[in-house]
């Protein structure tokens, strides 16, 4: 009997309990299945920067391409078709910030949300800007089309006019007043909080650069010259403070958010980022190599920030050096001297504070182990190159305005934006100084002063404009291309001059030592695909005649 | 900064998605003689699978890293063959046999248009499992030695050490050739013995144990590590992979010496036979033969077990896995060749110094009230 009560009332329990189940085995209630736009723009802006964070992905090669840095791995242009950082970019590009972009763009649209809408359109045109830039014809009408397994490329220009369209469609939106969004921004968008004024100051400088970039080949963008008139008589650019870059804190968990720059060389195994000596020649007024230094005589402030000497001046290097003056030391491009490959962890100079967060100089010397927080901003758009564009234009195309105050303003712009990213990072650093920015003024004014003609005076704009742009080489890239200037080391006469002796310990030469370089390839003017496409997508993407040191250029690159 | 993300996923699902199909053609025989006392079971299959579902890497620009649908076929063909045999069988004393062999051949029949290959695994570039028209599943492919065109090894003239091919091949084929099986059982009233051996041959593992072992020298296989030493190949061309040919276009043989330890250890500028070494001379057969269950079992006699209001009771003890050796591996080094870092999953012959195979004990109680 006692058995029987206890069947009946375990039966019922187990027939209750399920009956009470309604998970169904197919469903996983921890599966997303609504999209969060919030989190959406949050991570395309992300992905956006990644992109083309300095010292990341190609970045980390194309520094060495305008010779800001040298790289051991990539010497003398040799990004080829298989190498990784190449194909990074692009995938990054294609299958992170493009499709995200994409897809805000359709969903802002559709709900009338002119915000988002204008966000993802900025970022859209950004990022196909830079691609086009660096890679010529890519995939653009059908990239990221359902259905379409090999996308074709399409023509440069034709890009860039439809990038044109996009952009003021984005201004439209950041001026449309009478959209619902009913999207919520605010903390979630990391560049300007949701602020439509900055947007649309972003808007307008991106617009401006694709003019500027294009001007060469004006004819093939439709409408060139009225749209540079209407935009330069708005006059609504980013300023001081306003910069389109992407933040980076100390943080380390749950997800790393220093400088992606930083982490790879302060942390990493190996230092492979070395500072270019035909840069350091500009920022210290040297002649050693660079005979025709258009800044002869010329000390930058910015240096500390640029980047920290972990030697003395009159200290030993670890091993024999290859480029050595005073406390500088680092390899050159193309060397021959068998010095490049010594290991000079202790004593090369490397990256600093303004780049990635490091350490600034003081002039101390000492490793970088254990110092530096990886806080500096990814660069995206800044406030420092509107002047410097515009006195670009006054120059080639003659529009109106004053390119030696633009040149000053430029400089300005750009001390000032070491100094805020310096103080970010470290508030015990100290600012560049009135005096120190006086003093640079009149040496470079006074050089713009004497340079004869148009040709000479945009050598010091665009000279200091590279200056500016240090690590942010897609933008110096393109500026080196369009511009011719600053004149990089060609490696014509096959040798290099280093000003301290190639030793250990720190032996100051009464002449610089001569050595030889090796052939130095001619420049670049265009990247190759990367294998990650030509191999899935060989019929329409592959290096079958692209030449890229000789005739294979992006079409706004006229000779 | 404190703020969440989402995006878009970047492998795309196919909308049209369709299951997969095995079609099987299997024919057997089932045969006994002498009153059971020869027992024969033979079994041949044929099986082929389709629209097998996979990934399939996507072009960047399509916005997405693969695309899973369905695409491929894959044929399985073979036999599996038992015998029983009671050679002794008389009311106290049972002496069976049971001998079972299977062969199985695996092969891709067919992958998407334009696909070569899919790598279904390996942690590294190389050496990676992958699927191959043509090729067995899973075959291993990975560095491999440059050679002539009659199959001789190249040797750099310059280091007097092998030299690596460009590109990559085929290395080896984890499916084994064929398994058999043999379990012998004696029965003397109520004690029961039975020990099984099993052999498999073919098969091949990529072991960077070995490696590691050859390359210290902390095995015997190295003892002898005084004197010059010159390995069997023919001059070759580092760069264009070509043999170096004498005044009479022939072959020249190699007479460069080397010391005992560069052939197992070099600092990464040519291939040893072990530590940085090619994958093609890392990777050996598996063929291992093992001892591997012996079971010894006492069935309680019924008068004591109906003492214990038990209608049946049985004490065994089980030894598992007591003996391997494997021939085509380093004589000292005790390797057992199934090791296998992806354990049981599609990738298999790779052994990235995993833990070791076990020799286990058990001790059974069986009780039925």
């Amino acid at each position: 009997m006692k058995n029987k009560i206890l069947y009946l009332f375990g039966t019922g329990i187990i027939a209750l309990a399920l009956t009470s189940c309604d998970l169904d085995i197919n469903k996983d209630p921890y599966a997303v299945t609504d999209l969060d736009m919030a989190q959406l723009l949050t991570a395309t802006e992300y992905e956006v920067a990644a992109t083309f964070s300095e010292g990341y992905y190609i970045n980390t090669h194309l520094a060495s391409y305008v010779q800001h840095t040298t790289s051991r791995e990539v010497d003398n242009y040799s990004l080829i078709p298989g190498y990784s950082t190449l194909g990074n970019t692009w995938n990054q590009a294609y299958r992170y910030a493009i499709k995200n972009c994409d897809e805000i763009i359709k969903l802002s649209d559709e709900a009338d949300d002119a915000i988002y809408a204008g966000i993802g359109r900025v970022l859209r045109v950004y990022t196909y800007m830079n691609m086009v830039d660096l890679w010529g014809d890519i995939p653009y009408s059908e990239a990221n089309v359902a259905g379409i397994e090999t996308p074709k490329a399409d023509d440069s220009k034709d890009i860039y006019n439809d990038l044109l369209v996009v952009i003021n469609k984005a201004i439209a939106n950041f001026k449309d007043g009478e959209a619902e969004n009913p999207f919520a921004i605010g903390a979630n968008d990391l560049f300007y909080q949701g602020d439509e004024a900055k947007w649309l100051k972003a808007a307008n400088t991106l617009k401006l650069k694709l003019l500027v970039q294009s001007r060469k080949a004006k004819a093939d963008i439709t409408n060139w010259q009225n749209e540079l008139n209407a935009l330069l008589a708005e006059n609504n650019f980013i300023g001081n403070g306003e910069d389109l870059q992407f933040p980076h804190s100390a943080t380390k968990t749950p997800s790393d958010e220093r400088k992606f720059g930083f982490v790879d060389e302060y942390e990493g195994g190996q230092k492979s980022v070395w500072i270019n000596p035909w840069f350091y020649e500009v920022l210290n007024g040297k002649t050693y190599n660079f005979k025709q230094n258009p800044l002869v005589g010329i000390v930058d402030p910015r240096i500390p920030y640029y980047y920290y000497n972990q030697a003395t001046a009159a200290g030993d290097a670890t091993n024999v050096t290859d480029y050595r003056d005073g406390a500088f030391i680092s390899i050159f491009m193309g060397s021959n001297s068998g010095q490049t490959s010594n290991s000079q962890e202790n004593s090369m100079t490397c990256i600093g504070i303004y780049p990635v967060g490091g350490k600034f100089d003081t002039g101390t010397g000492g490793v970088i182990a254990g110092s530096g927080n990886g806080i500096a901003p990814d660069r995206m758009l800044q406030a420092y190159s509107v002047p410097f564009m515009k006195a670009e234009l006054v120059l080639t195309e003659g529009i109106a305005g004053d390119a030696k105050q633009l040149l000053e303003d430029g400089i300005k712009a750009s001390i000032y934006h070491v100094n805020a990213v310096a103080k970010a990072s470290d508030p015990t650093v100290p600012a560049i100084g009135d005096a120190a920015i006086n003093s640079l003024l009149l040496g470079v004014l006074s050089a713009y002063d004497a340079a004869a003609t148009n040709a000479k005076k945009l050598e010091i704009v665009m000279t200091e404009k590279w200056i500016a742009n240090f690590f942010n080489s897609v933008e110096a890239y393109s500026d080196i291309r369009r511009t011719g200037y600053p004149v990089l080391f060609n490696g014509a006469d096959r040798k290099i001059y280093t000003p301290y002796d190639q030793t250990k310990e720190a032996n100051a030469l009464a002449e610089p030592l001569e050595y030889a370089s090796s052939a130095i390839l001619k420049y670049p003017r265009i990247m190759w695909y990367p294998e990650s496409e030509t191999q899935l997508n060989n019929a329409n993407i592959n290096n079958k005649g692209r030449v890229v040191s000789d005739y294979t250029n992006v079409f706004w690159d006229v000779q | 900064m404190g703020q969440g993300m989402m995006e878009l996923p970047t492998v795309l699902y196919d909308p049209e998605l369709e299951p997969e199909f095995t079609t099987e053609f299997e024919a057997g025989v089932d045969f006994k003689f002498f009153e059971s006392r020869i027992g024969l079971d033979f079994t041949y299959y044929n099986r082929i699978s389709e629209n097998q579902i996979g990934a399939k890497t996507s072009a960047p620009s399509t916005g997405y890293s693969s695309f899973v649908t369905n695409f491929g076929s894959i044929s399985n063909k073979g036999f599996e063959l038992g015998l029983d045999l009671y050679p002794i069988v008389t009311n106290d004393f049972t002496w069976s046999m049971y001998l079972v062999y299977t062969k199985n051949k695996s092969e891709i029949t067919e992958l998407a248009d334009g696909v070569d290959e899919i790598v279904i695994g390996g942690d590294f570039s190389a050496p990676q499992a992958v699927l191959i028209k043509g090729q067995p599943y899973g075959v291993l492919k990975g560095e491999k030695l440059a050679r002539t065109k009659d199959g001789i090894p190249l040797v750099d003239p310059s280091t007097g050490m092998y030299i690596n091919d460009k590109e990559m091949g085929i290395i080896g084929d984890p499916n084994p050739e064929f398994k058999t099986a043999l379990t012998n059982t004696l029965k003397y009233k109520d004690l029961a013995l039975s020990f099984m051996f099993d052999y498999q041959k073919g098969g091949c593992v990529y072991s960077s144990y070995l490696t590691d072992l050859l390359g210290r020298g902390v095995t015997k296989d190295t003892e002898n590590r005084l004197g010059t030493r010159v390995i069997k190949g023919v001059y070759g061309d580092a760069n264009t992979l070509e043999p170096i040919l004498d005044a009479d276009d022939n072959y020249i043989w190699n007479t460069t010496v080397i010391a005992e330890a560069d052939l197992w250890f070099s600092d990464g500028t040519y291939s040893t036979f072990a530590i940085n070494s090619c994958d093609e001379v890392a990777t050996y057969d598996a063929t291992v033969w093992r001892l591997r269950e012996v079971t010894l079992a006492y069935n309680l006699p019924k008068k004591f077990a109906n003492k214990l209001r038990l209608s049946n009771a049985e004490i065994s003890v089980v030894g598992r896995n007591l003996w391997y050796f494997a021939p085509n591996v380093p004589k000292y080094t005790n390797y057992d060749p199934v090791v296998n870092t992806f354990g049981n999953t599609n990738v298999q012959g790779i052994d990235y110094t995993g833990a070791p195979s076990t020799r286990r004990f058990a001790f059974n109680l069986s009780l039925t009230f």
